[in-house]
């Protein structure tokens, strides 16, 4: 049941000819009014969607412009790189050949030492038994015959 | 006097005033270090290895006896016939094989350790505080940095200010690892079977006398030995012919005999010396108390030649490059 039967009936006597209420008609009014401004509204976001799309889509076209250059020059280091360890793998190789012949010049110079070592001691050896060898000849033979070397230590002592 | 001392000091020497004054220098040093070793009690006894002696002159060991009294019940004296430097050297024109003398020596010491050094040389108060408190070990050698007091300092009145100061000192560079070379042939101390087993200095390769010592570092750590510093110095007057002194200006016959071949390999090439090291098949005849002579046997004579006994050094695992 309603509480005002009589404004009830006026209103729906008046939507019968199609007319409405001055509050009624108020209200649309303002309804159109929001809905107005909602669609200004809207309007605006898409418009700035757009524009927020258009910056985007430069932003892509940049950057698979970048990706693209970025892949070329991936592509470039790439190539280098497989250069460089060829180059480095070269380079070590011949390192370690460097350091075979290092320690094969070392290796060659101790025993160069140690033969040389050993060819003081031979040469000392002969000379030893020369001066053995040459001492008796001499008190064998005469003066003369004495090792020049000897005699003039001789003469020395 | 125990029956076996802890040391041993080797000396070897002759009388003919090697250096000027020797035996003079040589009493002054040995009275010296044994007033030390005795202050700290130092249980120790002398050889003294008398080499090729030179005719017609008394001999050092009998003249230090009566020249240095307080040490006369500690010193063992071996006099070598001259007959052995002849047959033993290989370079005729070297005057004298100082480490094959010291060999004779460490060979016949008696001490737990044995300490290879020269006539001339002064202990200090910090070395014999060392081997008084026993802090060595068997099987490190043992080195000592050498200083040198300056050349023509009086030397009448040696005393332990006057070795310490520096202003007596002439410079030299110190002795560092791996081999702390450098004066070696000053101060080698060692345990004696380490010695015996590194069958003492080189006495293969007898043209030099140059080297030797350094030359038995080399081996020495080659075979794994380590070389440590003492710790403290020892001292050494500066004279006349002493290598450090008279190498840049005794040239020629001179310079061979005094050193001989300098130009040796003695930092890269190594020796195994025969078991006979230190003419230990050489026979002695007593000649007084607890001084003996070394006769003449060729048996005792080291062959001229035996190549197989030059050798190289070897390099071990965990220890550093030898520096040479």
């Amino acid at each position: 049941m309603s509480t005002h039967p009589p404004q009830a009936a006026v209103r729906r006597a008046l939507g019968l000819v199609g007319l409405a209420s001055a509050r009624q008609v108020r209200a649309l009014q303002e309804k159109v009014a929001s809905a107005k401004r909602q669609g200004a509204e809207v309007k605006g976001g898409l418009a700035e969607a757009k524009r927020d799309a258009a910056r985007w889509k430069q932003k892509a076209d940049e950057s698979a412009r970048r990706l693209d250059k970025a892949q070329r020059e991936a592509e470039r280091f790439k190539a280098r790189h497989a250069e460089s360890s060829t180059l480095v793998a070269s380079l070590q190789g011949r390192l370690e050949r460097l350091k075979a012949s290092a320690r094969a010049t070392a290796l060659a110079r101790e025993h160069l030492m140690a033969i040389d070592t050993k060819l003081d001691i031979v040469e000392g050896a002969i000379n030893v038994l020369d001066r053995r060898t040459r001492r008796p000849a001499a008190t064998r033979g005469n003066d003369s015959r004495t090792d020049p070397t000897e005699q003039a230590e001789t003469k020395k002592a | 006097m125990t029956a076996t001392p802890d040391l041993t000091l080797v000396l070897t020497g002759r009388n003919d005033n090697y250096g000027g004054d020797f035996s003079s220098r040589f009493f002054r040093a040995l009275r010296f270090n044994h007033a030390l070793l005795a202050s700290r009690d130092v249980a120790y006894d002398l050889v003294f290895v008398e080499w090729d002696p030179v005719p017609a002159q008394p001999t050092l060991a009998d003249l230090v006896r009566d020249a240095v009294p307080e040490v006369r019940d500690r010193l063992t004296t071996y006099v070598v016939d001259p007959a052995y430097h002849d047959a033993c050297r290989l370079n005729p024109a070297l005057a004298y094989l100082e480490y094959v003398a010291k060999n004779v020596g460490i060979r016949r010491a008696a001490g737990r350790f044995v300490l290879a050094t020269n006539t001339d040389i002064y202990l200090s108060p910090g070395v014999v505080d060392r081997l008084a408190a026993g802090h060595v070990e068997p099987g490190v050698i043992y080195r000592a940095n050498r200083i040198d007091v300056k050349l023509g300092a009086d030397e009448s009145h040696i005393s332990q200010d006057l070795l310490d100061d520096p202003r007596n000192h002439a410079p030299r560079p110190p002795i560092a690892p791996p081999l702390y070379a450098g004066a070696t042939g000053d101060f080698v101390l060692l345990d004696r079977q380490s010695w015996t087993r590194l069958r003492g200095f080189n006495e293969v390769y007898r043209l030099a006398r140059i080297g030797i010592d350094h030359n038995f570092l080399v081996k020495a750590f080659a075979n794994g030995y380590r070389i440590a510093d003492l710790g403290a110095p020892i001292y050494h007057v500066a004279h006349l012919g002493s290598y450090q002194v008279s190498k840049s200006f005794v040239r020629g016959a001179a310079a061979e005999a005094l050193w001989g071949n300098q130009q040796w390999h003695s930092h890269d090439v190594v020796y195994e010396n025969p078991d006979t090291w230190g003419l230990a098949e050489a026979p002695t005849v007593a000649r007084g108390p607890r001084s003996s002579r070394v006769v003449f046997d060729w048996r005792a004579v080291p062959p001229l030649v035996d190549l197989r006994r030059v050798v190289l050094p070897v390099s071990r695992l965990g220890q550093p490059d030898r520096v040479t």
